[in-house]
């Protein structure tokens, strides 16, 4: 076993003191450059496999950024032509609509989707006891 | 006969290596070094991390169902033609009364109630919905200051748990009620961004906090006034966390660490950032916070 911290072994009882647990942590700790291998070498055709992988993974990544940007703009643009056409047909309905008062929020029960949902969902009726 | 990989259809043919081989410097030594280390994006960089492997379930259901509610919700309208109010940070400063003649040429004051000035609500358009900056993680423990092996078992459950290499925090002066030496070792720190922080938070929100015991939610109170949100774990909250759960008995029992963990968002006030944190499900309880 390694972990005891390499060198002389000292005698005495500080050889075994201590959880073996912490000395195990210690040891993972500060020993990372023994677990994380070295630098990859590649050779020129492998390298260059990479390098066109990565930019094609940059481009995709850049253009799904700017679809999204896209798609928001339009979004936006379209609640202010809807804003502008209330404006016009009546006024009180756009004041109204224009109101910071009550604005919502999201539902509690709004979940991060998943491929697996939970078969009974939220249970409204539950009650502490 | 030998198959050919179709990757690597050199590997049956004879290879002539390079004479010359780059070999990375193993420590970065300043922007006016003649050999500089290769980008991290490289696979001869020491910083290369191979991935993404996969997409991040939070930072996917943010773009395609969150994104455009915020932008809903926090939709400020500009009539066209109507000029834009432009507010000039003179403006918010507060001038001194002349009471003095030392007030000649002083800088403004600040605000009242404190000298830093609050950030400012723009109108929300499809430039600024609020968005995930990053996550902290912050554990202090107490227990440090007399057992040194607290910080080890909290810098390995945090560095586990957050995917980064955690940086120790010092005390940075002595405090004699707490018994507090300066540049002891008391705490430990990860601040996450981009992809681990979705992740973190994924976690945090869809595995740990629902199995909290009477976790009532995040305090409505919390909050920095700029969109920026702390919660507290218990020792039993992050023995939850499914890194530290499956590895369980690799811990003294008794030294495993509660954290705080600090949202970070874009929203420029607590109210936007508040409800971005809700869309994410994290419940909120108690009086809100108005800012």
């Amino acid at each position: 076993m390694a972990a005891g911290g390499g060198g002389r072994k000292k005698k005495g009882k500080k050889q075994g003191a201590g959880d073996t647990r912490i000395r195990l942590i210690k040891y993972f700790l500060t020993h990372p450059y023994m677990h994380t291998p070295r630098p990859l070498k590649f050779g020129t055709m492998r390298m260059l496999r990479h390098w066109t992988i990565h930019r094609a993974w940059q481009l995709f990544k850049r253009n799904e950024r700017m679809s999204r940007e896209r798609e928001l703009e339009r979004q936006y643009n379209k609640i202010r032509e809807a804003c502008e056409e209330l404006a016009r047909t009546d006024g009180r309905l756009y004041r109204v609509s224009l109101s910071k008062k009550d604005i919502g929020t999201f539902p509690i029960d709004i979940r991060i989707p998943t491929d697996t949902p939970g078969a009974r969902g939220w249970n409204y009726g539950w009650t502490r006891g | 006969m030998r198959k050919i990989s179709a990757s690597s259809p050199s590997k049956t043919a004879t290879r002539t290596r390079a004479r010359y081989q780059f070999r990375p410097p193993r420590y970065y030594r300043g922007p006016l070094h003649p050999v500089q280390p290769p980008r991290p994006s490289e696979p001869n960089s020491r910083e290369f991390v191979p991935g993404p492997f996969g997409r991040e379930r939070l930072e996917d259901h943010f773009h395609n169902t969150i994104a455009s509610d915020m932008m809903i919700l926090s939709y400020t309208h500009l009539p066209p033609g109507v000029p834009r109010k432009k507010v000039d940070i003179k403006d918010r400063l507060r001038e001194w009364d002349d009471s003095s003649p030392y007030h000649k040429n002083r800088p403004l004051k600040g605000p009242k109630g404190g000298s830093v000035l609050r950030l400012m609500d723009k109108p929300g358009t499809f430039h600024n919905v609020p968005k995930l900056t990053g996550v902290t993680v912050h554990s202090m423990v107490k227990g440090a200051l007399q057992d040194q092996n607290w910080i080890t078992s909290t810098r390995m459950i945090v560095q586990s748990v957050t995917g980064l290499r955690a940086e120790v925090v010092e005390a940075k002066k002595s405090v004699q009620g707490f018994g507090l030496k300066a540049e002891a070792p008391i705490a430990v720190k990860v601040n996450m961004q981009g992809q681990l922080a979705w992740r973190f938070l994924a976690s945090l929100i869809d595995i740990v906090l629902p199995r909290v015991k009477e976790w009532p939610g995040v305090k409505g109170t919390s909050g920095d006034s700029s969109g920026n949100f702390s919660l507290g774990l218990t020792p039993e909250g992050v023995a939850l966390f499914p890194e530290v759960e499956v590895n369980y008995d690799m811990y003294p029992p008794k030294l495993i660490p509660g954290m705080h963990i600090t949202i970070h968002t874009s929203a420029n006030n607590d109210k936007d950032g508040r409800k971005l944190l809700q869309a994410f499900g994290l419940p909120f309880y108690g009086k809100m916070r108005r800012a």
